[in-house]
């Protein structure tokens, strides 16, 4: 090979190494590079492999330290203290659908009084900027979305009532537990803040309040109880033949547990309040960083719920695999992947502006 | 501060002045007998963690046929790192050295 040859060859294989290197380091990665350079013309070529490896594993370092050291750095209380409000009146619309299902079951059993409860503690908390008392109710109502799952019966709570229902498959007990852990840190987030304006307070109280009301005012009256349907056929023999007629049909009592129908309702105001505010933070994260990096916490504390709404959605089409064994679980790496570019985004922007 | 090898051969060959990277790769290699070899990725990593550690320090940049090359230097946290390093290797050497040449010398006698 020629000289000329090989130094195309040296330039074009570092060249490429030095793509691992983040943007922000590029002045870095020219003085490596050319270093690298420098090493592979004073040796041999089979130097060049060993050369370009270094440098793109230290390009892929620069840029893991890079975005650690970003991310660390990044305004996660201001991210936290923005999810407080959007996060609890989320969790009350959440337990509101949940409940309304059932409103003819009473008396209505102490966990979805504490859910119910608690939520509602949790908003007036987040509007009035009280942090403690978002942390209280958010505590309240993660403690009585996991006792089911602690060993006070899957599915039903202390009086044996039912406690959760699934909105299209997914069961929104466990899918709770993540945002509402969130939003206990979003309470413990939120700085004391001189008191605002009366005005401010009920406008935010309205605005948590607001999408519960108008879920209940939707769903009342909910689902009527459907008596039995019984049907009763009366065989009759014909020599060695037994016939069948039509069957009688009686109706019977209702049924006597409550009624527990999947939420599709809540599932796409969801999905469509989550995608939008997705959209929106990453338009605006440039500006407003702790938005987008609240939306991205979100984001990744729903992932697996997320990819187990979706692929049991029509619209999307999924093999029959998909949903079975362990794939929703990888699936949901998905989202997690775009949660953490959301973050990572919006740390660097943080980072320029400091 | 003990040092790893390869960090105290970068901070030893600094030593005599400023160098650029691959000048301090090349003459860490030849002060260590070859043991020590580093490639740039590494080196740089080395260099970017002793910056931090306020071992080294940038003195400058200048290209040369086209490449750039960036020049660091000891600082004074530097120099007693690396001087205190070598103090503690021989009197570390010193104790292996008393012992080989003492059953020599015992023999010798004999």
């Amino acid at each position: 090979m020629t000289a000329r040859g090989r130094r195309r060859l040296n330039h074009t294989f570092t060249g490429l190494a030095t793509i691992t290197f983040p943007k922000a380091r590029r002045s870095d990665a020219h003085v490596v590079r050319d270093c690298a350079r420098e090493a592979v013309d004073a040796t041999s070529m089979r130097a060049l492999p060993r050369e370009s490896l270094s440098l793109a594993v230290a390009g892929m370092r620069t840029r893991i330290g890079l975005a650690a050291t970003e991310l660390w750095h990044a305004p996660w209380r201001d991210a936290l203290a923005v999810l407080a409000l959007p996060l609890a009146t989320t969790l009350l619309l959440v337990w509101t659908f949940g409940f309304i299902s059932r409103y003819d079951h009473w008396p209505l059993g102490e966990g979805w009084a504490l859910l119910l409860g608690g939520s509602l503690v949790a908003v007036v908390g987040a509007a009035l900027e009280r942090g403690r008392l978002v942390a209280a109710g958010a505590l309240v109502v993660f403690a009585v979305a996991a006792s089911p799952y602690l060993g006070f019966g899957t599915g039903t709570d202390f009086t044996g009532t039912p406690s959760f229902y699934h909105g299209w498959g997914v069961d929104i007990g466990v899918a709770s537990l993540l945002p509402t852990l969130l939003l206990v840190a979003a309470g413990l987030s939120l700085r004391r803040r001189p008191a605002r304006q009366a005005g401010a307070a009920h406008a935010r109280l309205a605005a948590g309040l607001g999408p519960a009301l108008v879920a209940a005012v939707y769903l009342f009256p909910g689902p009527s109880r459907e008596p039995t349907i019984m049907m009763h056929y009366s065989p009759s023999t014909d020599g060695s033949r037994t016939l069948y007629g039509p069957p009688t049909i009686e109706l019977g009592p209702p049924y006597s547990m409550p009624w527990i129908p999947e939420s599709r309702p809540l599932l796409r105001i969801l999905g469509i309040a989550l995608a939008v505010a997705v959209f929106l933070a990453w338009r605006t994260a440039r500006t407003r960083p702790a938005w987008a990096l609240a939306c991205g916490l979100v984001l990744a504390s729903v992932a697996y719920p997320l990819v187990w709404a979706l692929i049991r959605t029509e619209p999307v089409p999924t093999p029959y695999w998909a949903y079975n064994s362990g794939y929703p679980l990888l699936l949901a790496v998905i989202p997690l992947i775009l949660a953490l570019w959301q973050m990572r985004r919006a740390a660097r922007f943080s980072a320029a502006a400091r | 501060m003990e040092l790893r090898p390869a960090s105290y051969f970068v901070l030893a060959a600094l030593l005599d002045g400023p160098l650029h990277g691959y000048a301090i790769s090349s003459r860490a290699s030849e002060l260590s007998d070859g043991d020590v070899h580093l490639t740039a990725g590494t080196l740089y990593g080395a260099l970017d963690r002793m910056a931090a550690r306020g071992l080294v320090e940038i003195d400058g940049e200048e290209t040369v046929d086209g490449r750039l090359r960036r020049y660091y230097r000891l600082t004074d946290s530097g120099r007693d790192a690396v001087l205190q390093e070598a103090d503690r290797l021989a009197a570390a050497a010193r104790v292996v050295q008393a012992r080989r040449t003492g059953p020599r010398q015992a023999k010798g006698l004999a």
